[in-house]
């Protein structure tokens, strides 16, 4: 009798301790870490230097000094569109808009790590990296974390390559969109960005059909375009295909009132072919919304403690008098 | 009698956690709240001088009224972006409001969870921290409640009652009427007492 009742409260106890640990566990703050994977078919690249810049809120609106761009979000579902918008929005960071919030070299297997990252929409860019003669260039993504996504997160980042004696050539083209060219300039000025110096500035108009062409450029140097002064309503998205950089400019009504930007660039990725390598694109593609059909948890672990309390002052008390018991039925 | 002891010394540490937990969340949001009001201060000084303010992404409305389509403009502070301060004085509360909520960001400050003060469906989450959220279920109708956004502009509103919504309550949270609402977990865990508020004329 007394064994069984020693077995019981083992059993008691331990589903106590079950349940208890798993309120803890879900309790538990939901801080993300991110690795970044920079390997090549030639191995991984060490050394690149990655940025992570959070940029918007997991509903999309865009943050800080990003917030101030005159960038059309678009479909965050849409995988062209999110390139065409993780490549803007890295060409702006180039540019200098925005503070990283973390910068980390990749190390020997070619892993960058970050940590402490909580619910928002980042930006990844990073630099080229060099295996034997082959250059290496990552392309910026954008990434969305929720309390929903996994604590640990692994981004295999999508690059590029050329040679590093290879000379390379870019073309810019213009494109308008939704507007009635009435409110068109007659003419843009575009900038060719070497590391984030201008390099040359072009004039794209009808009397150029709106492209330019640059060639002989070296392929040690990151290329970046740049739009300057974005007319008045209308938004930029800067996309690059092959070497094309295709700059939109997109006739928005309800920018009437937004003013003229400084400067917008774009994330070069400098290639002059793609990579033929695949890699799995980010989870930010993958994931949606950042709320979920339940109310956030909003509330501290004080119904264990009664829970606790009471178990123990039951089990302490029955402890004591099956003691008290056993010693009488001893004595006689 | 042993198991009963461990049990007892387990809700005691928790209660020390809890308490803990509630101490630190107290101390960084009131860290976030000076340097919040800090920038706040000093973009209102320079917004009056030029045009806009720097460190803050939105703009200053000239005419004083704001389009409900406005996005919330920020502060960042340590990297997280702040909508603005919410005010109870009723139960001496001033705290920040961050842009957008998780659970690392609600262990600081309340978070916004959906809506724009602008367009007037704010609803605002934290956790139930006495320094936090915690006293909400004792604010009564017509007690006020102020919130001030990033450039510095107050928003008033007045308690019109205290409900309790259901965890899955999530439509009926940010689907009604209220120009702002308010909430936090009961203590029990499994509810969420939820104040909501109408605006007034300051």
């Amino acid at each position: 009798m007394k064994h069984h009742f020693s077995k019981s409260l083992i059993v008691i106890f331990s589903i106590i301790c079950l349940l208890c640990s798993s309120v803890v566990s879900f309790a538990k703050s939901q801080a993300h870490s991110l690795k970044i994977k920079f390997i090549t078919d030639a191995g991984p690249v060490e050394g690149a230097n990655f940025k992570l810049y959070q940029v918007m809120s997991t509903d999309g609106t865009l943050y800080g000094d990003f917030a101030d761009l005159q960038v059309e979000v678009g479909d965050l579902t849409d995988s062209e569109n999110l390139s065409s918008l993780a490549s803007t929005l890295a060409s702006y960071a180039a540019g200098g808009t925005g503070e990283p919030i973390a910068e980390k070299k990749s190390d020997a297997l070619g892993h960058a790590d970050f940590s402490n990252l909580t619910s928002g929409i980042y930006l990844v860019t990073g630099s080229s990296g060099k295996i034997g003669n082959t250059i290496y260039i990552p392309k910026p993504a954008l990434l969305r974390i929720t309390e929903l996504s996994d604590e640990s997160i692994d981004v295999n980042v999508k690059y590029t390559m050329l040679s590093d004696i290879q000379k390379v050539s870019y073309t810019v083209k213009k494109v308008w969109e939704n507007d009635e060219s009435t409110a068109r300039p007659d003419s843009v000025t575009v900038q060719l960005l070497q590391d984030s110096e201008v390099y040359d500035e072009v004039t794209l108009s009808s009397s150029n059909d709106w492209t330019h062409k640059w060639d002989d450029l070296s392929a040690d140097h990151k290329w970046n375009v740049v739009e300057k002064d974005i007319p008045t309503g209308y938004t930029v998205m800067v996309a690059l295909d092959e070497n094309i950089f295709t700059v939109t400019n997109h006739w928005t009504t309800s920018s009437e009132t937004t003013e003229t930007t400084d400067i917008t660039t774009t994330e070069p990725s400098t290639t002059t072919e793609p990579s033929t390598t695949t890699i799995t694109p980010p989870p930010t593609t993958t994931i949606t919304g950042s709320k979920t059909d339940k109310l956030p948890q909003t509330g501290q672990l004080w119904y264990p403690v009664c829970i606790l309390f009471i178990s123990g002052l039951l089990l302490f008390l029955i402890g004591f008098v099956s003691k008290r018991l056993s010693d009488d039925n001893e004595k006689e | 009698m042993l198991v009963g002891g461990l049990l007892m010394v387990a809700a005691a540490c928790l209660t020390i956690y809890n308490l803990h937990e509630d101490s630190v969340a107290a101390s960084a949001s009131s860290k976030v709240l000076q340097s919040l009001v800090e920038e706040r201060n000093k973009n209102m000084t320079s917004a009056a001088d030029s045009d806009l303010p720097t460190g803050i992404s939105g703009e200053i409305d000239e005419e004083n009224t704001i389009d409900p389509d406005t996005p919330m403009p920020t502060i960042l502070v340590d990297g997280t972006a702040y909508i603005g301060t919410i005010l109870i004085p009723a139960l001496g509360l001033e705290l920040p409001v961050a842009d957008d909520w998780d659970y690392t960001q609600m262990k600081i400050s309340p978070c916004r969870y959906s809506g724009s003060a602008y367009r007037g469906d704010m609803v605002v989450c934290a956790h139930n921290y006495t320094s936090h959220f915690g006293p909400i279920r004792h604010l009564q109708p017509g007690d006020e409640v102020i919130f001030v956004d990033a450039l510095g502009r107050e928003f008033h509103y007045k308690v019109e009652k205290v409900e309790t919504l259901g965890p899955f309550g999530v439509h009926e949270m940010v689907a009604s009427e209220w120009e702002l609402s308010l909430f936090t977990c009961t203590l029990g865990g499994k509810a969420r007492v939820t104040v909501r508020c109408s605006r007034t004329q300051e």
